[in-house]
């Protein structure tokens, strides 16, 4: 993938970037939540739900620090770094039949994919007064990260359901089952 | 291609208000938002959006997308979109579906829209299997895996799409994976770029029917593939590949079948030519 | 020869010449102004098979062949066996044949018929690069009655020949041929020339016709006999009035070509024949479901299976009508004629539009293949248009909203305001899936009513009344109407007073209509099926009672004028 070095500390660009991911991370926590509520697995869904907010509030941090900015247009394709992972890529081990405890597993995942750009635009630092956005992000990933410690020490860790009780296209919902 | 004068777009736009009910983990989430992306990126008037798909759980996409969409029958989409675009020329037409709908119900017109070279784009979300009937084997199941359907495996090699989609004609040919939103998303931008008839055939597991699919994150090669215009060189890499590998494999500049029609007759001209 | 018509046949192997003497024939009864009707019959060879035409003309118009043959020629007879049941003779008929090289075959000679041998490879010899045929045409003028003058036209017209000296040695050939036997009284001397505008159109190309005239844009189709010449009547055509014509892979493909066309906003149809309808079912019902208007043109062979591919049967209206799964309501409509079929199909297509419907068209190919000099057919206007969704519209769009005549506005797309994604797969009012029972019930309850309340006019059916108080009325529909009216016509000159309903809109069946007509009167209906397809369907719909009577046979040959006739007079004893 493109990995353009020198664009890299353009604030401008980073911050792009940062609202681009915490956009994916919103939308499929959202879509997994209601297709985990679809497929009647509530418990797991209620922890997608719960991080779709927090990752809400992390973009207004992120649009707060740029209310008079115009962000550029950044190509979806384009990677920040080389070990960058994108934040969906968790996902493919979510489950219908996951337990709650599995689930709060695979958000402190998505989590830590934000985490680890902050941490690594800290490290690449930069004397720009926009980069203050990042350590407010940072910030405020550590703030949830204590409350979800709590969370997900509680949650169930048996699954509820077996495939058997389950249909595997929502065979309830009104769209209809299998064609 | 991309039109700078249209309005920015997100691809929350595109995505439309009906929200995908497949299986928590299925691949098809990830092709789906990757085309959402993919249309913004390209500024796409959402009214010049043809999305036809099949039956599958993959064809269920046109649903999902703000545009104009044709959820038709099992594996007759890349007809219905040869249809629409042969009228339309100027709609982009997107044509979506499984690889039970493509390669096997559908095989025929897979390879005939291959030939017909016509201006479209085609997504196969390649999961090898049925899943919407609940996991059988598909054209691109190896050939002993075991399901209700074939106790003993298939025992039928697997039908290679790239090397088919190569032979008849195909002008854009490509492997993508749903686990590289970004790579899959770079590859619908330039298969729809592309003029000619693009295959993006997209490994998406069925995280329900083939959890081992699952462990495509690990296995597959992220966008490793050098593209060429040269066939041989193409039909080389896509059969030394060993199906891991993504990128464009071919792509090159072959005749569009685009219809000649004209104005300058009425109907009153031709029935001149059947009076005595 | 009563009611003025003079019945024609020529026969011979392959690249004898017969269908061109055919044609010859048929333009030159034009040049003189009169009407004719030529059906064709060929052997199973693609190419260099035997092949017979039949050619039946009059002083007014003529859509069927007679009963029975005035005057045959056969160029030789080789594979005579195989169409002499289509070709009847009687001892009123004459018969001519080249006798340089055959004998007359025992059944010929066995039916009475006067004989008349010629040698023409002695005349071939005489007028060096001429060929028998020529003769042949000459002798068939003369025979007939018809000007050297009208037959040199009409060659001309077909011939297109740029070598002169090969069109000097046939003009002076038929000419030899129209002196070489004894001068018979003219068959045409008390025939009154018509000076009407007239057309010389084969029901395949009146389909194609009809097609351009309701609008059609795109043309989807795969080759099967006999439905091809629509597709090549129109492919040169099509493009040069902004539309387009698409080579299937197969007939899956076609319909669901035409469904895309549709989509994109354009009229769309497809022509085929048995085979290729039983490919294309699964779509049908996807144009019927998603509510995509499409026209389906059934040029209809024997069947089942591959069946008799070249020639005539009415066998699959059961099909048109109930081949879908699930419940489909849809419209089916029969032309009764050629002259018929360029109407018909323009309304079809008008049809297919205004109720966002499939259509499907039922000819055969006794009517699609066949040729007639008929009157011209003015352009009708039905306006029927597709109801679309207005640019710009403010509200929330539903693809599939219940109205009051049950027929949604359709978004064609590039419309902002439309957008929709069309589903086969049962839907609410938004076109969203749904597996709800309300939402099935609702949307099936708007698909059937706008079939059923729409205003059909009188285009459902032809009725032809004795002016009398009939006892009997005959139902019939498709090119069996041909024989069916002139039975009927003949009747009402010999005084008996039958009715004649010919039914052009096969579903909805006009129930109520019918029952009416049918009040108090024998029923016979009469229809090219072995089964009586037509009959059960009427029966079961209640339009006509128990008591009615089946006058059904199945194809390929033509019911006989004369049958019919027998079987209506034995109805009313
Ligand atoms: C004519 C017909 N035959 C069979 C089916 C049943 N059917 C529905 S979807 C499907 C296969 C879907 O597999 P694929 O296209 O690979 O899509 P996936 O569900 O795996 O995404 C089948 C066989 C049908 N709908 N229509
Ligand atoms: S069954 Fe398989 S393909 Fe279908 S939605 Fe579930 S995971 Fe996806």
């Amino acid at each position: 993938m493109n990995h353009p070095k020198e664009n890299h500390l353009d604030p401008l660009r980073v911050l792009a970037m940062i609202h681009a991911m915490i956009e994916e991370s919103i939308y499929h926590t959202e879509t997994f939540a209601y297709t985990l509520n679809v497929h009647h697995n509530d418990k797991a869904a209620k922890v997608f739900h719960l991080i779709c907010e927090q990752f809400k509030a992390e973009q207004g941090i992120v649009l707060n620090g740029t209310l008079n900015v115009d962000l550029p247009t950044i190509p979806p394709w384009e990677e920040p770094y080389t070990e960058y992972i994108h934040p969906s890529s968790v996902l493919i081990h979510a489950n219908y039949l996951m337990s709650e405890s599995e689930a709060w597993k695979l958000m402190h995942e998505m989590v830590e994919i934000h985490k680890r750009f902050y941490t690594f635009l800290c490290k690449e630092n930069s004397v720009n007064t926009l980069f203050s956005v990042v350590d407010q992000l940072v910030n405020y990933c550590n703030d949830c990260g204590e409350k979800n410690k709590r969370l997900e020490a509680k949650a169930e860790t048996n699954r509820s359901k077996s495939s058997e009780d389950i249909d595997i296209i929502a065979l309830h919902s009104n769209e209809g089952g299998l064609w | 291609m991309r039109d700078m004068t249209q309005e920015t777009l997100t691809a929350k736009d595109y995505l439309s208000d009906i929200r995908p009910i497949w299986c928590p983990g299925c691949g098809h989430f990830f092709i789906l938002r990757a085309l959402a992306q993919a249309f913004a990126w390209l500024k796409l008037p959402k009214e010049q959006i043809g999305l036809i798909s099949g039956i599958g759980c993959s064809s269920r996409i046109p649903a999902y997308i703000n545009a104009y969409g044709f959820h038709g029958v099992h594996g007759r989409a890349l007809a219905l979109g040869t249809g629409l675009k042969a009228v339309r020329p100027d709609m982009h037409v997107i044509v979506a579906g499984g690889d039970g709908d493509g390669y096997s119900i559908g095989g025929n017109h897979f390879i005939h829209a291959c030939r017909r070279n016509m201006d479209m784009t085609y997504i196969v979300m390649d999961n090898e299997v049925y899943g919407m009937t609940k996991g059988q084997p598909s054209p691109t199941t190896e050939p002993d895996w075991e399901s209700k359907f074939a106790p003993h495996g298939t025992g039928i090699r697997t039908f290679n799409p790239l090397g088919v989609a190569l032979a008849s004609g195909a002008s854009f040919i490509a492997r993508g994976f749903a686990g590289d939103p970004n790579g899959l998303t770079k590859l619908i931008v330039e298969a729809i770029e592309h003029k000619g008839f693009s295959l993006v055939e997209i490994k998406s597991p069925c995280v329900t029917f083939r959890p081992e699919e699952k462990e495509w994150s690990k296995t597959m090669r992220k966008m490793n593939v050098v593209p060429t215009d040269d066939v041989v060189e193409a039909a080389r890499k896509i059969h030394s590949s060993d199906g891991l590998d993504t990128g464009i494999f071919y792509q090159a500049t072959l005749p569009v079948f685009e219809p000649h029609s004209t104005k300058g007759k009425t109907v009153l001209d031709f029935e001149k030519e059947f009076e005595v | 020869m009563k009611d003025r018509i003079i019945t024609v046949s020529v026969s011979g192997s392959g690249g004898s010449g017969a269908v061109t003497i055919g044609l010859i024939l048929l333009k030159s009864i034009a040049n003189a102004g009169f009407y004719g009707y030529m059906s064709r019959s060929s052997g199973p060879q693609i190419r260099g098979g035997e092949s017979s035409v039949i050619v039946s003309f009059s002083d007014h118009p003529v859509e069927r062949n007679a009963d029975c043959i005035d005057l045959y020629f056969a160029l030789d007879w080789r594979g005579f066996e195989r169409f002499s049941d289509e070709i009847p003779l009687n001892s009123d008929s004459c018969v001519i044949f080249d006798s340089s090289h055959d004998t007359l075959p025992d059944m010929v000679a066995k039916t009475g018929a006067k004989i008349i041998e010629v040698d023409l490879k002695e005349q071939v010899k005489q007028i060096k690069g001429s060929l028998p045929n020529s003769f042949a045409m000459g002798i068939l003028a003369a025979q007939i009655g018809l000007s050297l003058e009208s037959i040199f036209k009409a060659l001309q017209q077909t011939l297109h020949q740029k070598d002169e000296a090969f069109m000097e040695d046939t003009f002076r050939a038929i000419e030899a041929g129209y002196t070489l036997l004894r001068e018979s009284p003219s068959l045409l001397s008390n025939w009154q020339p018509s000076s009407q505008p007239r057309w010389n159109i084969s029901g395949n190309e009146a389909c194609g016709l009809g097609a351009l005239r309701g609008g059609i844009q795109l043309v989807a189709a795969y080759p099967i006999t006999p439905a091809s010449d629509i597709v090549e009547y129109l492919a040169p055509r099509l493009e040069k009035v902004g539309g387009t014509v698409l080579i299937a892979e197969d007939e899956l493909a076609a319909m669901n070509m035409v469904i895309g066309g549709s989509f994109g906003g354009k009229a769309s149809m497809t022509a085929t024949s048995g085979p290729g309808i039983s490919l294309m079912t699964e779509a049908m019902g996807l144009a019927v479901a998603s509510e995509t208007p499409a026209l389906v043109v059934n040029v209809m062979r024997g069947g089942p299976s591959t069946g008799i591919p070249t020639k005539s049967e009415q066998t699959d209206l059961n099909q048109a009508l109930f081949g879908m799964h699930g419940e489909a309501p849809h419209v089916v409509v029969a032309p009764l004629s050629i002259a018929d079929t360029v109407s018909v199909t323009q309304w079809a297509v008008g049809l297919a539009e205004a109720m966002q419907i499939l259509v499907i068209l039922l000819s055969d190919q006794r009517l699609g293949q066949s040729r007639a000099i008929i009157d011209a057919v003015p352009a009708k206007v039905y306006g029927l248009q597709r109801k679309v969704l207005a640019e710009g519209s403010a509200e929330p769009y539903e693809r599939y909203a219940v109205t009051e005549d049950s027929i949604s506005p359709m978004a064609i797309p590039g419309n902002r305001q439309g957008l929709y994604t069309a589903d086969g797969l049962e839907h609410t009012a938004t076109g969203k899936p749904s597996s709800m029972a309300s939402d099935h019930l609702q949307q099936l309850r708007k698909r059937e009513s706008k079939v059923a309340q729409f205003d059909y006019k009188n285009e459902w059916a032809e009725i032809l009344t004795s002016g009398k108080r009939s006892r009997a009325i005959v139902l019939t529909w498709g090119s069996t109407f041909g024989s069916v009216k002139e039975a009927v016509m003949e009747l009402h000159r010999e005084g008996i007073a039958v009715d004649l309903l010919a039914i052009r809109l096969l579903m909805p069946l006009r129930v109520d209509a019918i029952k009416k007509l049918c009040e108090d009167k024998q029923v016979i209906v009469v229809e090219q099926s072995y089964s009586g397809q037509f009959y059960h369907y009427c029966l079961g719909r209640g339009a006509i009672g128990a008591s009615s009577l089946s006058l059904a046979e199945a194809g390929p040959l033509m019911l006989k004028k004369s049958d019919i006739k027998h079987f209506i007079k034995e109805a009313l004893i």
